[in-house]
């Protein structure tokens, strides 16, 4: 027959696409064909912008023509000025009215200056005294501010306008007064050129200085700031309807069983599920997002809405990449909900309390004041406000939108795979109790390392704990170097050892094969204890390579942390600094993580993913970003995650860590004597070659050995 | 091509420990209809759904075609078409799509899928509506695609749970006419039904389920010569009057399993 699936050539290559996308396509082609997604896809932002626009600039309008007796408040510094106004102000204001051809009222007396009932002068009640003119303009006392320049004479009379764009009224109020000086400088220059004389300076220069965001008060209140949090709740009213449609909605319709009988992972089929449900909630965001600009633009309100800059590409690709993070996010979230609720009515029962709970942080962030702290940049949707908020305001902190970005990707992971677990259990599905349960309960059999979902769900919890404990230890300044190093060490062993080894007996995974702690040859801790030995001027080398600048800042980090650590003794230091980190970080990156990624992909993979997660953690340091300790961390992780891959076990790892961190410390301790003895005492940066060369054939040689091993089965019994 | 091992199914409702199969044990050979019998609440449903590898057992296993559902339960589904009266239809799309759709999740190839699309569409009679949404369909339209469906795969194992649940005369007739179809096939076919009077007419073995445990098999004459009842009726109602002596679960009760 003509309509057969091999005769249609969208049918051919959809089938030719990954199977999780084909079912994904499936899912989508059913709710973009349902009357009801279309309505909140396309209907809302239609009908809603246009008439929010319409009602705002009703609403300003009303708010200016309560105000047309005073009109335009204009703030001067001080009587001088303010004479000065008087007379430039009058004569141009008679300059304008017979430029647009009409004539003053003769009741305003006299024409256009003192009286003029559409301009209030704001001045200080003492004849001596000054007012600040930013400030009142700032604290929307006064519409439009101007300063004068001491006038000299022969020269143009220098003046600053001070305004906010994003009032309608002080911009309008800026526009009025600056038209009047222009006309002022026009006239001069039509008078100069009648009468060809040669000079042509004009009498005034006028200096625009919009006041920008940075320099306002930080509590100040904009409609910007409401813009995110709209944007965020259309894109959650996007996600709701087909999350429900596809999980509860579906076991209500009776498909779902038909659907779980085929031999489809339930995970691959919740994946497909939640593709469909994060692009119509892109859709949605991307619709509301395009309706909001061309209302905006319609209705003159770009820059009451998008900030001073207006609205740039930049901006909008950045709020649509927002706006993917959070969809990815809450819908994994609600699929959850939706995936454990048994019918439409059950999963709405669920969804309302969510996303009121939900609102709370979103709104809570735009209160005047709040600003990101390492507290708030681990929030989930609380982060993602702030971080849009920062976004139109155009002052984004690398540290906090990293965290944000981060945690959010983390939380949607652990979501999703909470999800994928829920997702057609027998309890949803044939109403035994305790399904909730089923999430948190212990496994009965014991496994031999943990799932990629329980390694995000260990990353997930560590993150946010890991920047928010590091916060606080680096706040608490009245505590001694030695306690301090303490505290760091017990963060240490709290988070990157008793966390996964916890998570890990919750789970029932085997500690041997679980964190891959088998024996290894003596060689093998031979090797590595040499390229513990030689790998740091690589290290160095790498951190130079990126920026030069980039080692002295860094360096004066470690100086004033060095100057303090000097009167610790070296084996504490060592304690704290070398033997617990090197211990704690392999047994969770090594151990507990790469051992997990290794279950459900390659080698190199894991091994690559385990490194790049090590150096991330390594960038962070006290409430900053040092990206110059990326490359180096990095390089450690790949060449510890080789060798945990090669020998099955992290003690050779934590062996060449250990010694790694050992010996930096042992250096530093004993710089005086170092120098003394014509070590290091180069004013050049870079290392001496050989070195380096001497570095690189111990840890070639030492890579050899172990590299020559044969490579551990993942699958192998421990020994 | 069906065997079932001292198959045993626990649950928990209300604090109390619900037996809903307990040790049963059958086989069914290609090309024979078997016949799960039992009032609501037997454990019909509950069997079916471990056979299928969608429920673990508290203990014992199903093997299909070799395959063990507790251990490889995506071989099992893949050798198994299921129809269910509680089966829905996605609204928003067509027939065609939906066979489509449903040939795809069990890794049938397009041009294999094609193929099975047009047989089925012949020995169904979906051209007429092949192409309209679900929606729309009558209830017997409904009923042919879900027939259908689950037979895309070209399975050699059927499971039926209660596939004449509130359909009319003619609805019934074609699910009779459909299982004779699958008899011909050479599938191994296992119905579970209450509905004792359509049972002797297409099954060839019987068995009778009550409370969790199966406490006669074998075909229609077999059956009435054990229990020394005529009918199906009264095989069932001495069953009922029979107090379960050896019942470790003294309060089990029909939970809504099946």
């Amino acid at each position: 027959m003509s309509d057969e699936a091999d005769g249609n050539p969208a049918v051919e290559i959809l089938w030719r696409s990954p199977r999780w996308w084909r079912l994904a396509v499936k899912e989508l082609r059913e709710i973009l064909r349902d009357r009801r997604t279309i309505i909140t896809l396309v209907a809302m932002p239609l009908l809603i912008y246009p008439l929010l626009g319409v009602t705002l600039q009703k609403l300003l309008l009303t708010q200016l023509s309560s105000r047309s007796k005073i009109e335009y408040r204009v703030a001067l510094q001080n009587r001088d000025d303010e004479l000065l106004f008087r007379r430039l102000f009058g004569r141009g204001h008679v300059m304008v009215a017979d430029r647009e051809g009409r004539t003053l009222d003769p009741q305003q007396k006299p024409a256009g200056t003192f009286d003029d009932p559409r301009v209030q002068l704001l001045v200080p009640d003492n004849p001596d005294g000054t007012i600040e003119v930013g400030q009142v303009v700032e604290n929307g006392e006064a519409d439009v501010g101007i300063i004068f320049a001491a006038p000299e004479i022969g020269k143009s009379l220098s003046m600053k306008l001070i305004y906010r764009p994003s009032s309608a009224l002080s911009a309008d109020a800026r526009r009025f007064v600056e038209d009047r000086f222009r006309a002022i400088n026009e006239h001069f220059a039509r008078e100069t050129l009648v009468n060809a004389e040669p000079r042509l300076e004009l009498p005034l220069v006028i200096h625009l200085q919009p006041l920008t965001q940075a320099g306002r008060q930080q509590g100040a209140f904009s409609l910007a700031m409401l813009v995110p949090l709209i944007l965020i709740l259309m894109t959650v009213t996007g996600a709701v309807y087909p999350a429900i449609d596809l999980t509860a909605g579906e076991r209500e319709r009776g498909t779902l069983e038909a659907l779980i009988s085929s031999p489809v992972p339930r995970h691959e089929l919740l994946f497909a599920k939640y593709v469909a449900v994060v692009s119509v909630a892109i859709l949605t965001a991307m619709a509301n997002l395009l309706s909001m600009i061309v209302t905006a633009f319609a209705s003159g309100l770009e820059g009451l809405l998008f900030g001073e800059s207006g609205l740039t590409v930049r901006l909008v690709v950045m709020t649509l990449g927002l706006l993917f993070v959070f969809a990815a996010f809450f819908s994994a979230v609600i699929l959850i909900l939706t995936s454990f609720a048994r019918s439409f009515k059950e999963a709405q029962a669920y969804l309302i309390p969510v996303m009121l709970v939900s609102l709370a942080p979103g709104v809570i962030c735009l209160l005047p004041g709040i600003e990101f702290n390492v507290w708030l940049s681990v929030i989930p949707l609380a982060n993602i406000v702030l971080l849009a908020r920062d976004v139109f305001d155009d002052r984004v902190v690398p540290i906090w939108a990293l965290a944000t970005l981060l945690s959010t990707t983390l939380y949607a992971a652990v979501a999703l795979a909470a999800a994928a677990r829920i997702f057609g259990t027998d309890a949803v599905l044939y109403g035994s109790e305790g399904s909730w349960s089923d999430l948190f309960r212990r496994p009965e059999t014991p496994h031999r390392q943990a799932s990629l979902a329980q390694a995000m769900f260990g990353l997930a919890v560590l993150f946010p704990s890991f920047l928010v404990l590091s916060g606080i230890s680096s706040r608490l300044s009245n505590l001694s170097i030695e306690n301090r190093l303490g505290l760091n060490m017990l963060i240490t062993i709290v988070l990157f050892a008793a966390l996964p080894l916890g998570l890990a007996r919750f789970s029932s995974i085997r500690l041997s094969t679980g964190f891959s702690l088998r024996g290894a040859s003596r060689w093998t801790f031979l090797a590595s204890a040499l390229l513990g030995l030689s790998l740091w001027p690589f290290a160095y080398e790498l951190v130079l390579l990126q920026s030069p600048d980039g080692v002295s800042e860094f360096v004066k980090l470690f100086e004033t942390f060095k100057a303090q650590l000097d009167a610790v003794p070296l084996i504490w230091k060592l304690l704290a600094l070398a033997l617990v980190p090197a211990a704690c970080e392999e047994l969770f990156f090594r151990g507990y993580l790469q051992t997990a990624f290794r279950s459900e992909m390659s080698g190199t993979l894991a091994v690559g993913l385990s490194s790049i997660l090590f150096g991330l953690f390594h960038v962070i340091v006290r409430d900053a970003l040092f990206f110059e300790r990326f490359a180096p961390t990095c390089f450690l992780g790949l060449i510890l995650g080789v060798i945990c891959l090669r020998t099955g076990s992290i003690w050779p790892g934590m062996l060449l860590h250990c010694i790694h961190n050992g010996l930096l410390l042992t250096l530093s301790n004993y710089t005086e004597q170092l120098k003394a003895m014509g070590i290091g005492s180069e004013e050049q940066q870079h290392l001496p070659t050989l070195w380096i060369v001497g570095a690189a054939v111990v840890a070639t040689g030492a890579m050899s050995v172990l590299l020559i091993q044969k490579p551990a089965d993942v699958n192998g019994d421990s020994t | 091509m069906i065997s079932v091992h001292e198959l045993t199914r626990h649950f928990r409702a209300s604090g109390r420990n619900i037996v809903a199969v307990n040790k049963l044990s059958f086989q069914v050979r290609p090309g024979e209809v078997y016949g799960l019998l039992g009032p609501n609440g037997a454990g019909k449903t509950t069997t079916l759904r471990m056979i299928l590898g969608l429920l673990a057992p508290t203990s014992g296993d199903a093997e299909v075609q070799g395959f063990r559902a507790t251990i490889e339960p995506d071989e099992v589904k893949r050798r198994i078409g299921l129809v269910s009266a509680s089966s829905g239809l996605y609204q928003w799309l067509t027939p065609r799509e939906m066979l489509l759709f449903f040939a795809d999740l069990y890794g049938v190839t397009a041009s294999q899928a094609s193929g099975r699309l047009q047989e089925l569409t012949e020995l169904f009679g979906l051209r007429p509506f092949l192409d309209q949404r679900c929606a729309t369909l009558s209830t017997g339209q409904k009923q042919r695609v879900t027939l259908a469906r689950a037979l895309m795969h070209d399975p050699p194992v059927m499971l039926l749970d209660e596939p004449t649940r509130g359909l009319d005369v003619i609805g019934t007739h074609v699910v009779f006419e459909y299982i004779a179809k699958l008899r011909s096939l050479g599938k191994a076919v296992v119905v579970s039904t209450h509905r004792l009077d359509e049972a002797s007419h297409v099954c060839d073995r019987m068995g009778l389920l009550h409370q969790g445990r199966l406490r006669h098999e074998g075909s229609f004459a077999k059956l009435q010569q054990s229990t020394g009842c005529d009918s199906l009726f009264n095989m069932f109602l001495q069953l009922l009057d029979e107090s379960p002596s050896d019942e470790s679960d003294s309060g089990r009760e029909a939970a809504d399993v099946g």
